[in-house]
């Protein structure tokens, strides 16, 4: 008997690695690396593009011709090609759909060849705490597929990196997420359990990857055909943890929620929640005074409930005003602010070149790349005042920069926000573009926000016989893009 | 031979200058031992390190030291002494103003004072003049180095010599002397850069000469504010011709120079019988081109009226400007918190001060300092309403009672208890009014509410006093010191 022990064992352990082998194959052909030729705007010199960037991500077959990555492996690419393991060949993919709020994307291949043989990865479900997730994909430091295991070592609602401005449920596992990674399916009991997207710049061992709600959400949202990104509650709220604030606020003892501070323009609770409305309970789920909901044992943020919905669908309120408690449907939108906070992919930098100086719309992209203290400071301002109710200011307009030249004794402006154009305050980018054509007596006035900027005068005639010498001597290729021209 | 003669006999001739002058400034070059404490903003209810520190003064008349301001600010102790001599004697503060940055202080002992030989103010120093500085170093043995000035400044209220120098950095007011006369105090040395400045003998006159006639009027202040008319398209909109040169007025503050005389938008030319050039600088017979800010501030009192030309409409109109003053005390937003407690409250564990320009650090460190920057920065017109000061929250000493509000730093306070705050007396008033038994704190541009129980404050306020060791709750102005 003590001799077959070991027998049993090696058939096992031949077992296992059969399985192994099989899941392998499986992987290898389900797996997908990405090749990516990116090239985002230049928000500072506009009319240029920078040098395109070469970049490598994963992807993994979810069936219908469909592969799924992260929204920033494909953001602002020029060329994609995607390549199976277990074939020599690289073909041309195109992205099908792209969510930058949850860094999600789907990309297809239009060669059916591509997918035959190809077995989709089923998805799975939340894994669980302290369980073992394992990362595949293509990640720096060789060329072939590689398999990371790691232990899941919190699950919750944190900031997606891609946007800047979106937090979703996100699973943290102590594997690194490396570049290359991203995109790539984590695994769990042979089951996707979630999508592998960014790593923490300061940690090491860390890496995240968005799970199964948020996977599951950005399918339903594109099975339209169209993709609506998520709906937005736009609720500014304050904990109820001081007894003296929840007494003024009228909340009786032993009633938990959180206080209305704020509903923010153009999203779903616009017009339908004040401040110092209380927020008892979402879709019946009762709000603790932290601003959490108890969901599977765990605490996460109310705004949770939100977060499985789609635009058009509605939550349900449990409101406290005057007084008095009652139930409230909000019909879900997304957030339509043209300013929204959020970083742009795909998109055209806007601006506008006149007399020598370059006007662009207010963009965190703008910011990233030339912004200053002023300028964060108005673009806060912005969400907090401007932006308000009644407020006719839809974006805000910034000088960037001069362009020198002989027939204009310049001063160096740089960043400012323009006030007014003839006294009339610009909604937004289009309408200070037509602004700036007209203007009586052949003249446009411009003033600027700020403690005194000098204000800038064009006069029209004059501007049009030097414009074209300016765009020329400083190699700007069109004097402008606006959206939607 | 010859040749070297002649660099022998300049030597001996330097020596002897040099030799005469020193019995001179050994009477008139005191040393100042200034022990000063002023208040800890971020902990307004304690007084800061005390701090003992030497700087440099003149006599200038009998038993009358002029010195930089800064040498007496927040002064507990004046103690002066002289040349070779290790005795120092009290004195007093006779009078200062931070505005023109000088002060004069008084010797008390009398045998001293009359050891002492004032030191005559002489004529001006300009670019390229060098002179000899001298202070008492150590075991108060006189000591001499040497400047020379590379550039003539104005911040306004001050004619400023930059100069290259010798000077050690061992304390403000170190004496320049051209001519066995005063030319000049050095303040602000740099001495690994070999710089400092010189606070010009105009502006040392402009001082003394107020404070003579018993009548001190001090400087007047700034408030109008132009844009230059460096740019074709400015010129043309405002009809200035290729050959008139000026600024255009963009705003005139209140009750201050210019008020209800200038106009926006008028082309000012001309002031005090100076052409101004389109960028806002003049001419000056000695110094060159200087900032036009000397002419309004530097060069009268407040009160005088002085001449100016502006376009208006096209055409010359020629205007009289009379210049204001402008104390802290009507400032919005006060430039410093001297030689006095500020004023605060501490409620609910509330940190409530009123916005002065010390408050707001250069170095910004949250969206709230920035806020704070921009009020200061442009205060007296905005936003335009009836508020004498900007009171700010300016951090939370938690307690059970503010849980919750921790993390509250630097915001503007807008009303309490629905009352608008309008400078920091009106929040103590407005304490007297609980809304429906509560305090509510309102900030600007932030929704949440801070609010305390009316009737549990003195309980809280006895907790956060004795938990944080704040030694007094208030100072308000009228309370006792």
């Amino acid at each position: 008997m003590p001799t077959r022990a070991p027998l049993a064992f090696v058939a096992l352990l031949a077992v296992a690695a059969r399985a192994q082998d099989e899941e392998m194959d499986r992987l290898k052909a389900a797996v997908i690396q990405v090749f990516v030729v990116s090239q985002p705007e230049d928000f500072s010199l506009p009319w240029q593009r920078p040098q395109p960037q070469r970049a490598t991500g994963s992807a993994f077959f979810i069936g219908e011709n469909m592969l799924m990555t992260n929204a920033h492996v494909v953001s602002d690419a020029k060329n994609l090609l995607v390549k199976r393991a277990d074939r020599p060949e690289r073909l041309q993919a195109r992205v099908l759909h792209v969510g930058h709020d949850c860094d999600l994307a789907v990309v297809t291949v239009d060669d059916p060849t591509f997918f035959e043989g190809m077995r989709v990865l089923e998805f799975g479900g939340l894994p669980k705490l302290r369980s073992t997730v394992d990362a595949v994909g293509y990640p720096m430091g060789g060329a072939r597929i590689s398999i990371t295991s790691g232990v899941v070592s919190r699950i919750e609602t944190r900031p997606y990196a891609h946007s800047r401005a979106d937090s979703h449920l996100a699973v943290q596992i102590d594997a690194a997420i490396n570049p290359g990674n991203s995109g790539g399916p984590v695994m769990q009991d042979g089951k996707v359990v979630g999508v592998a997207f960014q790593g923490q710049v300061f940690g090491q061992n860390i890496g995240y990857m968005i799970p199964m709600p948020v996977i599951r959400h950005f399918l339903d949202d594109v099975r339209d055909g169209h993709y609506d990104g998520y709906p937005e509650l736009g609720v500014y709220d304050g904990k109820l943890e001081n007894d003296a604030l929840r007494e003024y606020l009228g909340v009786p003892a032993g009633a938990k929620g959180v206080v209305v501070l704020k509903a923010t323009p153009a999203a779903s609770c616009e017009g339908l929640l004040q401040r110092n409305d209380v927020l008892h309970a979402i879709d019946g789920i009762p709000i603790e005074n932290d601003g959490t909901v108890k969901i599977d044992g765990e605490f996460l943020e109310f705004t949770y409930i939100v977060e499985n919905k789609q635009v058009g669908e509605k939550v349900s309120l449990s409101v406290r005003r005057d007084g008095k408690v009652y139930d409230l449907d909000v019909p879900l939108k997304t957030w339509a602010a043209p300013m929204s906070g959020r970083i742009l992919y795909d998109r055209r930098a806007e601006y506008y070149v006149d007399g020598g100086y370059l006007f662009v719309p207010l963009t965190i992209n703008y910011l990233m790349r030339r912004g200053n203290e002023e300028l964060f400071y108005y673009l806060n301002q912005w969400y907090s005042t401007i932006a308000g109710p009644g407020e006719t200011r839809r974006q805000l307009v910034v000088l960037s920069r001069v362009l020198p030249h002989p027939s204009t004794a310049y001063r160096p402006y740089n960043n400012a926000i323009v006030a007014t154009v003839d006294g009339t305050p610009p909604r937004d980018f289009k309408h200070f573009l037509e602004m700036m054509q007209g203007g009586a007596g052949g003249r446009v006035k411009i003033e600027f926000e700020g403690v005194n900027p000098s204000p800038l005068v064009l006069d029209r005639k004059r501007v049009a016989q030097f414009n074209q010498d300016i765009l020329l001597k400083y190699g700007v290729t069109e004097d402008r893009y606006v959206e939607g021209n | 031979m010859r040749r070297a003669i002649l660099p022998l006999l300049f030597l001996a001739a330097a020596a002897a200058a040099a030799d005469d002058v020193a019995p001179k400034l050994r009477g008139a070059l005191v040393k100042l031992h200034v022990t000063s404490q002023g208040y800890k903003l971020d902990a307004p209810w304690d007084k800061d390190q005390p701090n003992t520190s030497a700087g440099s003064g003149v006599v200038i008349q009998p038993a009358v030291i002029l010195t930089p301001a800064s040498n007496v600010a927040d002064h507990i102790l004046i103690e002066v002494s002289v040349a070779n001599s290790a005795r120092k004697y009290p004195a007093k503060l006779k009078h200062v103003d931070y505005g023109i940055g000088l002060a004069l202080v008084e010797i008390a002992d009398e045998g001293l004072a009359a050891s002492l030989a004032p030191l005559e103010v002489g004529d001006p120093v300009r670019l390229d003049d060098e002179f000899d500085v001298y202070q008492l170093g150590e075991e108060n043995v006189l000591e001499r180095s040497t400047g020379r000035v590379v550039r003539s400044d104005t911040d306004g209220a001050r004619l400023l010599l930059q100069l290259k120098t010798t000077c050690s950095d061992a304390g403000n007011g170190q004496l320049a002397v051209r001519g066995g006369k005063v030319a000049g105090l050095v303040v602000a040395t740099n001495s690994s850069k070999q710089e400092g400045t010189l606070l010009s003998v105009e502006t040392l006159r402009h001082y003394v000469d107020d404070f003579a006639d018993g009548d001190y009027r001090g400087c007047p202040a700034g408030g109008i504010w132009f844009h230059p008319l460096l740019r074709d398209d400015l010129r043309e909109y405002y009809g200035v011709g290729d050959k008139d040169h000026g600024v255009v007025i963009s705003r005139v503050i209140p009750g201050r120079t210019g008020d209800g005389v200038l106009r926006e938008g008028d082309v000012l030319t001309e002031a005090d019988g100076y052409a101004l050039d389109d960028e806002g600088m003049f001419l000056h017979e000695t110094h060159g081109r200087l900032a036009a800010s000397y002419l309004f501030r530097g060069r009268r009192y407040a009160g005088d009226k002085i001449p100016a030309k502006a376009l208006r409409g096209g055409k010359v109109v020629d205007l009289e400007l009379t210049l204001r003053a402008w104390p802290d005390s009507e400032r919005r937003v006060p430039e410093r918190v001297v030689d006095r407690r500020p004023e605060f409250l501490v409620v609910g564990g509330l940190v409530v001060l009123e916005l002065s320009s010390e408050l707001v650090g250069e170095r910004l460190r949250s969206l709230g300092e920035l806020v704070l920057r921009r009020y200061r920065d442009r205060a007296e017109w905005d936003p335009p309403d009836a508020r004498k000061r900007i009171v700010v929250a300016d951090r939370v000493l938690a307690d059970p009672a503010n849980k919750g509000f921790e993390d509250l730093s630097k915001e503007v306070i807008e009303s309490v208890n629905g009352r608008k705050i309008l400078e920091i007396k009106d929040v103590a008033d407005a304490l007297e009014h609980p809304d429906r038994g509560f305090h509510v704190f309102r900030f600007e541009g932030l929704e949440n509410d801070y609010v305390i129980r009316a009737d549990q404050l003195k309980e809280i306020d006895a907790r956060v006093a004795q938990t944080y060791k704040v030694t007094r709750s208030r100072y308000l102005a009228g309370d006792p010191e």
